[in-house]
């Protein structure tokens, strides 16, 4: 398909506003909580569900006005992605992980990002820019083969971007690239102990064409400017690539608190301890004390995941001033992940009192809590979020050692 | 039967075994009839049952440290085996010689013992009980000889611990639904309508023996094993298990360590990550947790000697004070396992969290205990600082 680079696309609602988006998220919370047991039994987002994304306008938050997007805030996208986490911690993973990739796909050229935009904006493009497969040159692009594990949101996916050593290249030069759904099959061995609706499967393909328009050399590994730097002259396209994935992991994270702890709200007001006089559990002081702490630990980390955001704009509207893309391994990008880990760790730390004190039903398998306790487990073990080697990374900058990777 | 001295070493050599078994010990919901078999043989069931009734009659630490092996090499079984034997030390304190004699029989004895009580009661007949009802979460059920309940008795009367012999009950088979402790063996048990002699039980005071200068079984036996208050010896039961299992949480970060590389972008495969300070921090504080909630947990149990003893030859009385203080330690412990836990588990990587590793395994498992109401340090604190305040304690204070 050719589509001119000029291209405009009209979003569906070209008057809604990032307010009654909200107000759409906020709504659906009640039937997410509803169908969270058929989602993590479905082992991935129910088709209803990516549904009502789709009516609502969600996966377009992020993505940018001139490709049929709502092109928000980046506080307003964190507040979308963490109410519709609040509901369902799979259903707002997948979602806050594909709507949040506007800004990863923004790295290509214009005229590869209207090929992934089509006539009407409709793209979702989950990814995974580590465990590389192999790019081998030929006319005009490069002959893929990869499998690629956890690519959340591949259910509903119309693209995927993987990841590629280019054979031959020594150092080896990393590629990111853009399949069409055609061009992968998916391969169901999403077997993690929680987040089990969000059916983060592998994807493979073997020895597909890729035009070299759909590649780009990996951010961070190269001083090359990415194809697709301002194409939209917003900072949010602008900041960091991985500082805005770990928002969306911050935002899903304060979400699922949030949500675990409305269930929480909701058990101390209506269960009785099992031990006479059976009191309401409203009516005992550690209660009273823990509800209280999880409220303010997810205030906090929300507070704080709102104040990054606005550090990420200023670092990026200083990056389009000065006309070069931030440093993906810098100490300003760091701390902005050491504060969007330190986010993650309160939301956890909420969730880890609900879960421990809600009694042993909360403890069942498929029980909001449960779920809620399992997804913030199961994102704590991921390689980018961990914290005891990002803080190290950050204390070896200022010391001015070099930093490892993360 | 083992000698004393190497029955510790002995239940290390099972390890192998153990963790070969595991997932079908989660399957089963309950470890195998084999190893039911190898643990009678090495007097497993019989570590605290008095020596006049054919145990070995081990002391606390002693005990503790055979499960804390057993559990390191499968938490479940170690739940299981422990919650089975231990409430030999129940019957062989706080019940009198005759009842001891009939309880312990042959010298084969396995109980669960649970609090957990539906439609429960215990209506007095000439000679005793008659007794009903359902016990959920008894953990020892499949191999059990005994059942030992809490039962409440008509018109608000004293509420009982009855001891029911294994042809009164049915083991229902509704284990396996939790998140952890999967083959833990926890099933529900019923009893239709058992007449139980009145000797065969005791009132709930007596059971958890605080403030005595005597019990039965410190007369009888002359072992202030038997003179000791309950509760702080359960409470150690349950703690050995999650020191076990976080210990063999922190071996298999070990091993996942030793084994696979770090990645390093555009390169691929780094080097191992046995040799990543990161790794290596997750790892040390993972053995510095369990290490020292290991020596809580074995200096707990010389506490619950001496206190007994204490109390037995006349001295200071094991009060609820010197059981919630021991209590406390073992809470103190649960964190730290926990902590061990949840650090190696989020270093083990979201491979270490698929169905069927051991990693999400141990971890379920840890899980498995973490919401148990009883054991919640946040909430018992209060109950530990109204006994040392001299206020009325607020016993069953909990989550």
């Amino acid at each position: 398909m050719i589509v001119a680079a000029t291209s405009v696309i009209a979003p569906p609602e070209p008057g809604l506003t990032p307010a009654e988006l909200l107000e759409r998220a906020h709504a659906l919370v009640p039937m997410l909580r509803e169908r969270q047991a058929d989602t993590e039994a479905a082992g991935r987002l129910l088709d209803e569900t990516h549904g009502a994304f789709v009516e609502a306008g969600l996966y377009r938050a992020l993505q940018p006005r001139r490709f049929g997007g709502y092109e928000v805030g980046l506080r307003d996208f964190i507040r979308l992605m963490s109410e519709i986490s609040r509901g369902c911690p799979s259903s707002g993973w997948v979602l806050a992980l594909t709507a949040g990739h506007p800004h990863l796909l923004s790295h290509w050229s214009e005229r590869a990002q209207a090929e992934v935009y089509g006539p009407d904006g409709d793209a979702r493009v989950p990814g995974r820019p580590v465990q590389p497969g192999e790019a081998v040159p030929t006319d005009g692009g490069y002959l893929v083969s990869g499998a690629w594990d956890f690519a959340s949101g591949c259910d509903h996916a119309t693209h995927f971007m993987g990841s590629a050593v280019v054979r031959g290249t020594d150092p080896p030069r990393l590629l990111w690239l853009l399949l069409d759904r055609a061009d992968f099959s998916i391969v169901d061995n999403w077997d993690v102990i929680g987040l089990r609706g969000t059916g983060s499967k592998r994807i493979v393909c073997r020895d597909v064409l890729v035009p070299q328009h759909r590649t780009i050399t990996a951010v961070g590994t190269t001083d090359e400017r990415p194809p697709g730097w301002r194409t939209h002259e917003n900072p949010l396209y602008a900041g960091g690539l991985f500082t805005l994935l770990f928002f969306e992991l911050g935002a899903i994270a304060v979400g699922v608190a949030r949500g675990a702890i409305d269930v929480y709200e909701d058990v101390l007001a209506t269960k009785p301890l099992d031990i006479p006089p059976f009191l309401p559990r409203g009516d005992v002081d550690e209660y009273q004390q823990h509800l209280g702490h999880a409220i303010g630990l997810v205030d906090l980390a929300e507070a704080a995941l709102l104040e990054g955001a606005d550090r990420y704009l200023e670092q990026a509207t200083r990056a389009l001033e000065a006309d070069v893309p931030p440093e993906e391994n810098g100490e300003e990008t760091r701390r902005l992940l050491v504060l969007q880990q330190g986010c993650i760790r309160l939301a956890g730390e909420a969730v880890d009192l609900v879960f421990r004190t809600a009694g042993t039903s909360g403890a069942r398998r498929g029980s909001p809590i449960s779920n809620a306790m399992l997804a913030l487990t199961v994102m704590r073990t991921h390689n980018g979020l961990q914290w005891s080697r990002t803080t190290t990374n950050l204390g070896r900058q200022r010391l001015g050692r070099e930093p490892g990777f993360v | 039967m083992t000698a004393v001295d190497d029955l510790v070493a002995a239940a290390d050599a099972l390890r192998p075994r153990l963790l070969d078994e595991q997932a079908a010990t989660e399957q089963r919901a309950m470890y195998s009839p084999e190893l039911h078999e190898t643990f009678s043989e090495l007097g497993f069931y019989r570590l605290v049952q008095p020596r006049r009734f054919g145990g070995l009659e081990v002391d606390v630490t002693t005990f503790y440290r055979v499960m804390m092996s057993i559990a390191r090499g499968c938490p479940s079984t170690g739940w299981m085996l422990c919650l089975g034997a231990g409430h030999a030390l129940q019957i062989g304190s706080y019940f009198a010689e005759g009842a001891q004699a009939e309880i312990f029989g042959d010298g084969h004895f396995v109980s669960p013992a649970s609090f957990a009580f539906q439609d429960a009661l215990a209506r007095p007949v000439a000679g005793g009980y008659r007794v009903h009802g359902t016990w959920h979460f008894c953990s020892g059920a499949p191999y059990a000889t005994h059942h030992v309940g809490l039962a409440p008795t008509p018109d608000d009367g004293p509420v009982l611990v009855v001891v029911v012999p294994r042809k009164d009950f049915e083991v229902l088979d509704n284990w396996g639904d939790l998140i952890g402790l999967k083959g833990s063996g926890s099933h529900s048990i019923r009893v239709e309508d058992a007449l139980i002699p009145a000797s065969h039980t005791i009132r709930i005071e007596e059971f958890l023996g605080f403030d005595v200068d005597s019990t039965p079984g410190y007369e009888l036996h002359g072992n202030p094993l038997y003179g000791g208050a309950f509760v702080a010896f359960a409470m150690g039961e349950l703690n050995s298990i999650q020191v076990g299992n976080a210990q063999a949480a922190v071996d298999e970060l070990e091993r996942i360590i030793t084994a696979r590389r770090t990645f390093v972008p555009s390169v691929g495969e780094g080097p191992p990550r046995s040799e990543d300070p990161n790794y290596q921090r997750c790892l040390g504080l993972g053995l510095a947790y369990t290490d020292a909630a290991r020596s809580i947990v074995e200096r707990c149990g010389e506490l619950y000697h001496d206190y007994a003893r204490e109390a037995m030859e006349g001295g200071e009385r094991f009060s609820e004070e010197r059981g919630f203080r021991i209590y406390g330690q073992f809470m103190t412990a649960h964190k730290l396992c926990w902590e061990a836990g949840d650090t190696v588990f989020r270093a083990s990587s979201t491979s270490g969290a698929r169905d069927g590793t051991r990693m999400q395994r141990y971890w379920r498992d840890l899980c498995g205990f973490r919401t148990n109401g009883i054991h919640q340090l946040d909430f018992k604190a209060t109950s530990i600082a109204q006994a040392k305040l001299g206020l009325p304690v607020d016993f069953f204070r909990q989550a």
